[in-house]
Formats: C-alpha cells, structure tokens, sequence
C-alpha cells in the first residue's frame, strides 16, 4: 500500500519502504507517516500486539477502588519500532476513559487531579506504552 | 509590617572554639559536645554542620502527627531557632496514639504549648517561639519569612495552598509531608531553581468529597510518624548543608505502611506556567502575595454543590428518647462498620452507607409500612441514605439532625466521643 505524499516523491517512497522490507520481512505490514517534514515509519505486525499495563492505586484513588492497590489492562493496538510514533490509542485520555474509567467509573472525580506517572516517572501525558509498563495514579494527600 | 511574631531572639549560633586556661581547645562546651556528639561523629557532618545548624532557623507548621516527631528531632538535633504554628487546636485524647509529643497531662491544653513543653524537657537548650493562630493567607509572608527552612505538617488542602505559595513567593525550601490511613507522601519543594512548588505538581485542589482527614477515615500512628521523621531528615540536611547530601527534590516518595512499600516517583521540574512560580499567560493569574488569593473558593472549586437538605421531616436526637417509636421502627445506623463496632445505639443495625444500595431491595420488603430511622455520626450520610431510599421508592425514611453528635449533646452525654 503506497500513499502518496507531499513532501516525498512516489520512488523514494518506495525505495523506503523496501528497506524497510528488509529490515522486517513479510509478516509484517508497513505504513509510512509524515510528521511536518519528517518521515517516520510504523511497522504494524499482521496479527496486532496485545501488552499488559499494570495500574497502581494511591490513597484516596486506592480507597475508591476498593482498597486495590493496582489493576492490569490488556491493550491491543499496533507496535512500533519507532519510538517517536505517536498512538492516540495510547492517549492518557484513550486510557482512562477507554480502559480505567470503564472498570473503576468510581475514579472519574479524582482522575483529573492525580499526578501520573509511568514507571516512577512524572508524566502529563501517556504517549507510548510497552508491555509491562507501570502507571500510577497518585492524588494528594492532606492529613496530618 | 509588624512581624506577627513580635521580637524573635537573634540566631546566635553555638559558641565558637575556645581557649580554656588548662590547655584544653574545644569547639563547643562541654554540655553542647555531649549532647549532639553523635550525628557530630558523622563523617559529613561534624563541628562545622553543628555550626551551620545552629544557625539556622525552621519553621514547623503544624503540631499534630506530623509536626510532634518533626520538631521532636529537630529540637534534639539543635536546630537553632525553632517556631511553632498550629492554629490553636487544644490537645485531643484523640490525638495522643499519633501525636507523641503531647502527654495525657495535657489534653485540653493549647498544642503549640503542650508541643514546646516536650521539646524543652528533651532540650533544655532549645530556642523555641510558638504562635496558635496557624498559618493565614494574610500573614502567609510574614510569618515565614524570619525563616530559613519551612516544614508543611498541616492536615487540610488550604493550608498547604497557602504555605506553598508563600515559600514559592519567597523561595523559601519547603519540606512538605502528609499522612492518612496507612499511607503518607514526602516531597521537598522550591529548595532551587529548577525545584518545582506544591502548584506546580497538584494545580488543581482535590474536590472536598475526596479529601479524607485522620478524624474520619483514620490513621496507623507511626505512619504520620514516618513522614514527620523523614521530614526532620530532609530539614537537617538542607539546614547543616550536609555534604554529598541529595534532598527529596523533584521527587516524591510514596510511603505505603499496609504493604511496607516505599516508591520515589521522579517529578517535573518548575512549571513555566504555574501561578505561584512560574509565569502564567495571563499575568493577572500570578499569585505574588498569598494575602491577595482567594483560597476559600479555590479548594471548593471542585465541588458539586449538594442542594442544601432542608430539615423538615427531619427527627431532632430528643426523638430517640421516645423507646417505643425506636421499637417500631426499623432503626439504621449507616457508618462505615468500624465506627459502628466502637459505639452504637441500642437497637440500631449496621448498613454501611456503601453497601445501602445493595440492601434497598431486602429493606423494602422486610420494612412494611413499619417507620425507618437513620442515623449516622454527624448527619450528613444519613440524609445522603434517606435521598437515596427516596430515588428507591421506600417513602417512610428519615434521619436524626446532627447524628450522634447531637444524640451525646442534647441526650445522652454518656455516649463516647471519638
């Protein structure tokens, strides 16, 4: 499948894709993507991955869930090789709503002001997921 | 302004090196060498952290679970000038299983008093000025500032909004520590310029419905006890400049005592946006003195405003008196077990708030057209329960005004307080 783009000719395109060919061989699929003038390639394997992400529960966020300390999601989506790719799948926003929310609908009021991190790591937002990664979701807080 | 601390003694530091006539060179006096000999032993911190410690000053906010074994250790460690705030709570015997430097003697006595009496007994020696007015958003700057190290061992988001904005206006290091339950959170805030502020990782207030505090959902003592000692540690390397030392910056340590585990989690450095350190987009954001923001209506913020229950139909407590009515009725006491194991009223049954909408049904066919009467520890979840029998079709429930509360006040004053 060749998309055309603007900023990279139909050959070199292909010659691309080629190499990429070699690189990972048949069983996998390939799509090329531009971001603004850089190319960056995916490689989606034919039979899509699924990883498990683990999600730990802090305090109140813990109290919620029912004194869980942590959840794992199985996720499905395409792989890449290219960390800078980004997946909306992936989106802190496609996580919980699409994945949290649904088996903890409970965390909805407290979600928004709890620091996220992924694996120990202060992140605002979760834009690559591997399998085994950690996320925690932590609130604040106040006792004393 | 006039500091709101009136005339605080002058740091004077511990005495330097003397000669004394029989030959003897000693940096310190004898007491002063023997009682802080042992972290002076340490290779990193010697006479000259002694010194530096000496004359620093810390200000402990707070002198609950986490203020009592904070000051407790930094008053023994010889910090130079310590202050005391705590908004003028009297000692609770509540309080006492966490709070170790208060004593049964002094329950019903002011905390700061009763707090610096401990340190004093452990450190004769120490320089200690106590304030019971607690930390306000209008005297925010002027009570931190004659310090040099800031201690956050409040208990409510307010205070911490307040402090942290303060020490951020200031660039004042802030050792911030909480606790509740089995759980407790340490970070050190604004102690450079790339340490973010307490805003910068929690912008927004949580919603008051999911602030605990450690009078409802209760709290393991030593668990405050970890944090406020870990704070104490964070304190004094900041304050002896401990070499080699690396401060709990841009981290947060994550204290779980249930399962014993303990996770640093790496935070973000300075918000370039934060309204307290940063620069906000919109200038007029920027919060530059503490005493200008509104803090009330900033941590209600997230708050769904309940319609206002009226108390009509409403029982006042005196109704229980009448025993028939309770024998005719199908009488329900919603707090959380725990609670209810510790007291209840006769004749009452436990049905947990959060287990009620799996017992609507069996409640509605046990209860005829018998009278139901709820109850719980202040009056608020039992008139959640009644709406919430209403939504469910079982018309003849009501509550007692003030719960249990107003049951010791207004009838029984035998019913226990906890």
């Amino acid at each position: 499948m060749i998309t055309p783009s603007p900023i990279c000719s139909r050959s070199i395109h292909i010659e691309i894709l080629l190499i990429v060919k070699q690189c990972f061989g048949n069983e996998v699929g390939y799509s090329l993507l531009y971001f603004n003038d850089e190319i960056e390639f995916c490689v989606q394997r034919s039979d899509e991955m699924t990883m498990i992400v683990k999600v730990l529960f802090f305090a109140k966020a813990k109290e919620l869930c029912g004194g869980v300390t942590s959840s794992s999601f199985e996720l499905t989506g395409p792989t890449t090789t290219c960390a800078t790719l980004f997946f909306p799948a992936f989106s802190k926003e496609a996580l919980v709503n699409e994945h949290i929310l649904k088996r903890f609908p409970q965390l909805e009021s407290i979600i928004p002001i709890c620091v996220l991190s992924l694996n120990l790591e202060y992140v605002e937002d979760v834009r690559e997921l591997s399998d085994g990664d950690e996320i925690a979701l932590i609130p604040p807080i106040s006792g004393g | 302004m006039k500091s709101p601390w009136g005339e605080l003694q002058e740091l004077k530091g511990a005495s330097t090196a003397q000669e004394e006539e029989n030959g003897v060179r000693q940096a310190f006096s004898n007491d002063v060498l023997e009682r802080y000999s042992r972290q002076m032993l340490l290779l990193r911190f010697g006479v000259e952290g002694q010194k530096r410690l000496s004359q620093k000053s810390v200000l402990v906010i707070g002198a609950g679970g986490l203020g009592c074994p904070a000051a407790m250790y930094l008053a023994s460690a010889g910090v130079g000038r310590l202050g005391l705030l705590d908004r003028g709570d009297s000692v609770d015997r509540s309080n006492l299983h966490r709070q170790i430097g208060h004593t049964d003697a002094s329950v019903g006595a002011d905390k700061c008093l009763s707090l610096r009496d401990s340190l004093m007994r452990i450190n004769p020696g120490s320089s200690i000025c106590t304030l019971s007015t607690g930390i306000t958003a209008k005297f925010a700057l002027q009570l931190i500032l004659p310090f040099d190290i800031v201690l956050d061992c409040t208990d409510n988001v307010e205070s911490r909004y307040i402090i942290s904005d303060a020490c951020a206006a200031l660039r004042k290091p802030l050792v911030s520590g909480s606790a509740i339950g089995f759980e407790g959170q340490l970070s050190v805030y604004c102690d450079s310029e790339e340490s973010p502020c307490y805003r910068c990782i929690f912008p927004s207030p949580p919603p008051p419905d999911c602030v605990g505090s450690c009078d409802t959902a209760g709290v393991l003592g030593p668990v405050p006890g970890v944090i406020g000692t870990m704070q104490a540690v964070e304190a004094l390397k900041l304050a002896a400049e401990i070499e080699g030392a690396e401060v709990c910056s841009r981290r947060m340590v994550l204290y779980d005592g249930l399962s014993c585990e303990t996770r640093v989690i790496r935070l973000r450095s300075r918000s370039k946006t934060c309204r307290a350190c940063g620069n906000p987009e919109d200038s007029s954001q920027r919060i530059v003195n503490p005493a200008e923001f509104d803090y009330g209506s900033f941590t209600l913020a997230g708050s769904c405003a309940t319609p206002q229950s009226t108390d009509q139909g409403r029982l006042r407590a005196t109704a229980l008196l009448d025993k028939g009515r309770l024998k005719d009725a199908l009488c329900i006491d919603v707090r959380p077990k725990e609670q209810f194991d510790m007291c209840s009223i006769g004749g009452f049954q436990n049905i947990p708030i959060t287990k009620l909408s799996k017992e609507l049904i069996t409640i509605q066919n046990r209860v005829g057209d018998k009278e139901i009467i709820l109850i719980c520890r202040r009056g608020v979840d039992s008139a959640t329960a009644v709406s919430m029998m209403r939504k469910a079709g079982i018309e003849n429930a009501t509550d007692v005004i003030g719960g249990l509360d107003a049951w010791r006040q207004e009838c029984n004053p035998e019913f226990p307080t906890y």
